[in-house]
């Protein structure tokens, strides 16, 4: 097991909170966060990515407790990729090279051969080897994700953590993000933990879901365990109809509109794999 | 092909190199008593016990010396000050930094410590009054969460307001031989007698470009946020001690040897990031030395346009470092110029 989370509580000075969260991420997986707007999503993933300190509980990374780790030991295995970074004129390599920082010797003021290597491959790997050198804010979001998510690989992580990747992609882009994670987690056996707001591609890419409402951890386990209307619906409030992606086995949601809703409520289509 | 535009900003130390000797080279020549070149050669070689010798290594020496190690310093400190709140508009003088020097350098003269004491206190005061405003500014920025401009500079602009009427208050009670004293100081000149003082700030001046440039990676990283330089293994909270100390220490003792010198901080770091980028590794070594040779060239300017009236150096500075300030405000995007 990689990632432990035993009775966490954490959160902010305002109140918000998350609560007695209990779950484990085991190496090689895919964890997706997911949950209403509010729900707490990204609380959780600033007490794993050591933002803010657990108020209570603790999180344990191979059994040591992550928040006693030294920060620079700690950028060594586990990588971040934020939702906003402010980027600024940044040349897309000297932005990439950033992601060697933890592995820099004491006195190392400058990117040796290997690093640049490194971050040419972390480059190359996500696709974005051919926008090397031009400025982080000349590229448009998909493009700048995939520059993220290199600087992220070129820290060697084995756990990767992002927060909403996919958020203000189009479909393209979203299943480009999504296809890389999954290569990464597939051929680099790469853990994945990240928060998604997309139920259907969570549900899609994802090994192992995690619904957080209230604050609280609601339901974890396979997608298929997760993504059921009765737990959908009880969380969400409102109606979805849940099916199975005929090409991918994988369960899927459609929301129903208030219109439809009588038609849906007298038995025509409610339900998992309904039709 | 990423290379080149690297290697040519790196280029740019030697040029800056350049232009400061030539800057070095007038500041000795130009004066009432005025060298030429090739004159100021045979004083060096020959000219021991010349009346031009004694101008040249009692008076103007000493006076480009404090200018490099004074201009360095607040540079740095703007360019430190700058990386930590990631704003390009903040400098020691803006921040209220200055005005917490000046403080505390008033209060040495009020209680007359440097007189019983000696003069090492003189800097220490200073040091202390631009540290006690460097803790406010960032337990008030940094932990309430302020973040825009407006609100760091009203911080800045409200510790000066309140620094500088508390040096009026000394100014009002202190006595008729230390007010003099208090009242050209205040206005910035570089005429240091006291030889250990100029020496101090240039050692310090030195130290603080040599610690700074060991953070200069952690500057890089700090400017994507402090969450994400976190993420690449930076000690953030150390580094913003030791920086704050730094800028504390290199204001501190700049004011109290040369008085508030304004806006050396926000020209200089504002002109090498556009010039050099904004990889602090190249950044703090070109904003000392543009920094150092902005302020001789001032300094030259100060005690030579109006000969022999000499004009205090803050006065110059003032004018040309207030003018860009408010051009900058006014076009804002540029500020944020410069590529690391």
């Amino acid at each position: 097991m990689m990632l432990a989370i035993e009775n966490l509580t954490a959160g902010y000075e305002s109140g918000f909170c998350v609560h007695d969260i209990n779950m484990h991420v085991q190496t090689g997986d895919i964890l997706g966060i997911i949950g209403p707007n509010g729900a707490g999503k990204t609380t959780l993933l600033r007490a794993l990515t050591r933002v803010i300190d657990p108020h209570g509980g603790r999180i344990l990374l191979d059994g040591r407790e992550l928040h006693s780790l030294p920060v620079k030991a700690l950028a060594r295995q586990v990588a971040v990729v934020s939702q906003t970074v402010p980027v600024g004129d940044m040349n897309v390599m000297d932005f990439v090279l950033l992601g060697r920082l933890p592995h820099y010797r004491t006195f190392q003021f400058s990117a040796t051969c290997s690093d640049t290597d490194i971050a040419e491959w972390a480059l190359a790997l996500t696709g974005a080897s051919g926008f090397r050198d031009r400025i982080m804010g000349e590229l448009s979001g998909g493009e700048r994700q995939l520059v993220l998510i290199a600087r992220a690989l070129a820290q060697k992580p084995r756990l990767l953590m992002l927060d909403e990747p996919i958020a203000h992609l189009d479909i393209g882009h979203q299943m480009d993000v999504l296809d890389l994670l999954r290569r990464l987690n597939h051929d680099m056996g790469l853990t994945i933990v990240m928060v998604l707001h997309d139920l259907n591609l969570a549900a899609e890419y994802c090994h192992t879901m995690a619904l957080i409402s209230n604050g609280r951890l609601h339901t974890i386990g396979r997608p298929d365990e997760v993504i059921r209307y009765d737990i959908i619906e009880a969380v969400y409030k409102t109606v979805v109809v849940v099916g199975k992606n005929p090409i991918t086995s994988k369960p899927y949601i459609l929301p129903v509109p208030d219109s439809q809703r009588v038609q849906v409520e007298s038995g025509k289509g409610l339900g998992a794999g309904s039709w | 092909m990423n290379d080149t535009p690297r290697r040519r900003r790196w280029l740019s130390i030697p040029i800056l190199l350049g232009v400061f000797a030539v800057i070095l080279l007038l500041a000795l020549c130009a004066g009432s008593e005025g060298f030429t070149p090739g004159r100021l050669l045979s004083v060096l070689m020959n000219g021991q016990d010349s009346i031009a010798h004694t101008i040249l290594f009692r008076i103007r020496l000493p006076r480009v010396l404090l200018g490099i190690a004074v201009g360095g310093a607040l540079s740095l400190a703007g360019v430190m000050l700058q990386g930590v709140f990631r704003n390009p508009l903040v400098e020691p003088y803006t921040l209220g930094i200055s005005g917490g020097a000046a403080l505390g350098v008033c209060l040495n003269v009020l209680f007359r410590l440097s007189a019983t004491l000696g003069s090492w206190t003189l800097p220490l005061a200073g040091f202390l009054g631009a540290l006690a405003s460097i803790t406010l500014v960032s337990m008030l920025m940094l932990r309430r969460r302020f973040s825009s401009v407006r609100d760091l500079l009203l911080v800045g602009v409200m510790i000066s307001f309140v620094c500088s009427s508390l040096v009026m208050l000394i100014m009002a009670i202190s006595r008729d031989e230390d007010l003099h004293g208090i009242v050209f100081w205040l206005m910035g000149s570089l005429d240091e007698p006291n030889t250990f003082l100029i020496g101090l700030a240039a050692a310090v001046s030195l130290l603080a470009l040599a610690v700074s440039w060991l953070f200069s990676l952690n500057l890089n990283a700090m400017a994507l946020g402090e969450e994400e330089a976190t993420h690449l293994g930076v000690r953030v909270e150390l580094t913003k001690r030791v920086l704050f100390l730094l800028a504390s220490l290199a204001t501190g003792l700049s004011v109290s040897v040369a008085g508030v010198i304004g806006f050396v901080g926000l020209v200089v770091p504002h002109f090498m990031r556009l010039y050099v980028g904004g990889d602090h590794r190249l950044l703090l070594p070109a904003s000392w030395l543009c920094g150092a040779a902005f302020l001789v060239l001032c300094d030259t300017l100060a005690r030579t346009v109006f000969s022999p009236v000499e004009l205090p150096v803050g006065v110059i500075t003032g004018i040309l470092g207030g003018s860009l300030f408010v051009y900058a405000l006014s076009a804002g995007r540029t500020l944020s110029g410069g590529r690391p």
